[in-house]
């Protein structure tokens, strides 16, 4: 599955090799900063262990760095399963480049954690800095300003980054090129995280106390907005207007009950339907599978969420409110649906400017219809209560892996 | 010096002034009581002395470092169990409290123990724990560092009849031992029966401060009833 749509460069020589190993690195090594970055913020920021200790004279460098080696620790196999899905790289004989681009993966782990245990840290005074107001006040949106800070920092970390890998990735077939020169970009990713790093004892002693302040702030400014009914309102809640009456009651409680407790969910729909436009945002004859692929993949991952939100329920709600039957199902399905069309039309929109509108209605009904069965399973799934990722995981796996070696190939 | 000075502090959540102005000065080896009536602003004021709530505007003083300046030497000197006590449940009692003393920097865990009555159950998992008794574990992880200013924020409510006595029989002891204590609730017997000095708080604002000494029986809830009457009229007209 990996190697006909990230990997079909492999085999061939000179440019065409350094185009598609510079592509797929950067890609790889973003990917992996992008996990880092959202993971360290939960570790940092909303971690439970805040509640416990920031009552406490703690050493605040010294929570941060338990924290962030608790990120590595639960994220260690990223660099390692990555260089598996780039073994066809070394198969073909370029060892040389499959050993640089995990140089490079490492590179970025070490830039992601390092460099978004700064950003986080410097974005709780950021929150509070009189120097940012206007510039938060300009995007937050319907967010407490203090909380803008926050839901920015790991684009920051992201975009920040990104100037680094894109450089080391084009490093890499330079280096394998004979370029030993360009092995500096390769080194850099761990010269800037020893920085970062190395700027974190500070930030740390100023912020990591200061956070749970502005943590209590921002919780009471959301919970003042869900006084009023405005506050209320949750993403795409206007939805239920076009559903039956026993449907929507449902529906409403599914869009509320994500919005808050599984937004992260939510938002990344956003997040890997954009990934997929960027794969589908090059010339390449390869990049329409690329989009296909990664939509596929967003699409049966998002999905889970139907799963989640049932074992969510604690025991005794699930006694106390009605049963739900049929009109639950429907409304289940009709929010997945809703919350997953932010990664179909990404894409979409993408391959139609990019690569015609063939190639755009191919990725509109591949990934259309992983949609539809993604959440027709996530919802059955989800009748197992805890259970039932036990069931959706393997069916979600194997049916994104079949779909996109059907369907996501490059034309030959 | 004063063990815990407020000054003009002030909170708003929004439109809401949770903390108006609030001017105190406590000196050390007092055990105070904080009363009012559900929104009066206690948990609001007890969380700025916690540092867990940034003041809008004010400042909290404790033996006279800033709460916010500084955290860390702040929080070497009070000892707090807020309302919702958090701990780790996958750690016995005596695990977890060993682990706070060495963050605390020492602490005799074997006598905190003793002093919250947990000394049979310290080697159960905090999770099989009731509120009550994680709440005491809350108390007792307080009390490691020998702090000079202990915070409790309706710490007794759900503490049985003889759990509940105990600790407050502790609390005077500590008081008497030289430690301020502030502690907030609804029920106005526990203040009458253990603070020194009782400050009532309404809609945001101090009240009444007011010494228990020679208050009879019942006195203290009269006159809260009666400046809670006094209060709401004068935010009426």
């Amino acid at each position: 599955m990996v190697q006909p749509v990230f990997l079909g460069f492999v085999g061939s020589s000179g440019g065409a090799w350094a185009d598609g190993m510079y592509a797929v690195m950067l890609r790889a090594g973003l990917l992996v900063i992008a996990v880092l970055s959202l993971d360290v913020y939960a570790a940092l920021i909303r971690s439970e262990d805040r509640a416990v200790l920031d009552l406490h004279p703690v050493e605040p460098f010294e929570v941060v760095t338990v924290e962030v080696l608790g990120v590595a620790l639960s994220r260690w196999w990223l660099v390692p399963a990555l260089s598996i899905l780039l073994l066809p790289i070394g198969l073909s004989g370029r060892w040389d480049g499959w050993a640089l681009a995990v140089g490079l993966l490492l590179g970025s782990f070490a830039l992601g954690l390092c460099a978004s245990a700064m950003v986080h840290l410097l974005a709780i005074e950021a929150s509070e800095s009189p120097k940012w107001e206007g510039v938060l006040e300009a995007i937050r949106g319907s967010n407490p300003r203090e909380q803008a800070a926050f839901i920015y920092a790991p684009g920051a970390v992201l975009g920040g980054c990104a100037l680094l890998v894109s450089q080391a990735a084009y490093a890499v077939p330079s280096i394998a090129a004979g370029n030993a020169v360009a092995g500096v970009w390769l080194v850099l990713p761990f010269i800037v995280a020893g920085m970062c790093w190395s700027a974190v004892p500070q930030v740390a002693r100023n912020a990591w106390f200061q956070a749970s302040g502005v943590l209590a702030d921002i919780d009471a400014r959301y919970a003042a907005m869900l006084d009023d009914e405005e506050g209320r309102r949750v993403y795409l809640d206007w939805m239920v207007r076009f559903l039956p009456a026993d449907v929507a009651v449902w529906a409403l409680k599914d869009l509320r009950h994500g919005w808050r407790h599984r937004r992260t969910w939510i938002s990344g729909a956003w997040f890997c339907g954009v990934a997929a436009a960027l794969a589908g945002w090059s010339g390449s004859e390869t990049a329409p599978a690329s989009a296909v692929a990664v939509g596929l993949g967003a699409v049966w991952l998002l999905a889970a969420v139907g799963v989640l939100l049932e074992s969510d329920e604690p025991e005794f709600l699930r006694a106390w409110l009605p049963a739900g039957g049929a009109p639950k199902r429907m409304a289940r399905l009709a929010v997945l649906l809703a919350w997953l069309q932010a990664v179909l039309w990404p894409p979409v929109l993408v391959l139609a400017l990019r690569h015609g509108s063939s190639a755009a209605l191919l990725a509109l009904a591949v990934v259309g219809v992983a949609m539809v069965a993604a959440a027709v399973i996530s919802m059955l799934a989800a009748s197992l209560k805890e259970r039932g990722l036990l069931l959706y995981g393997p069916v979600a796996a194997l049916s994104a892996a079949a779909m996109a070696a059907q369907f996501a190939v490059v034309p030959t | 010096m004063s063990a815990v000075v407020f000054e003009k502090l002030r909170k708003e959540f929004g439109k809401v002034v949770a903390v108006d102005e609030v001017d105190l000065s406590i000196e050390p080896g007092t055990f105070v009581g904080l009363i009012g009536h559900n929104g009066a602003g206690k948990t609001t004021t007890l969380r700025m002395l916690m540092g867990l709530l940034r003041p809008t505007s004010g400042r909290v003083l404790i033996d006279g470092l800033d709460v916010m300046a500084n955290p860390r030497e702040a929080r070497k000197r009070f000892g707090a169990v807020p309302e919702e006590a958090a701990v780790y449940p996958y750690l016995t009692a005596r695990e977890y409290l060993t682990f706070i003393a060495e963050v605390r920097g020492g602490g005799d865990v074997e006598q905190a123990l003793a002093l919250t009555g947990l000394g049979e159950d310290a080697d159960r998992l905090l999770r099989e724990y009731s509120q009550g008794m994680r709440r005491k574990t809350a108390l007792a992880a307080a009390l490691l560092g020998k702090p000079s200013v202990l915070v409790l924020d309706e710490s007794l409510n759900g503490l049985d009849p003889p759990s509940a006595a105990m600790v407050k029989a502790t609390l005077r002891q500590l008081v008497d031992q030289g430690t301020t204590v502030i502690l907030s609730t609804h029920v106005i017997e526990t203040v009458q029966a253990a603070a020194d000095r009782v400050i009532m708080l309404a809609h945001g604002r101090v009240v009444a401060d007011v010494s228990t000494d020679g208050m009879a029986e019942g006195d203290l809830e009269d006159m809260f009833l009666r400046l809670l009457e006094e209060t709401r009229d004068a935010g009426r007209s």
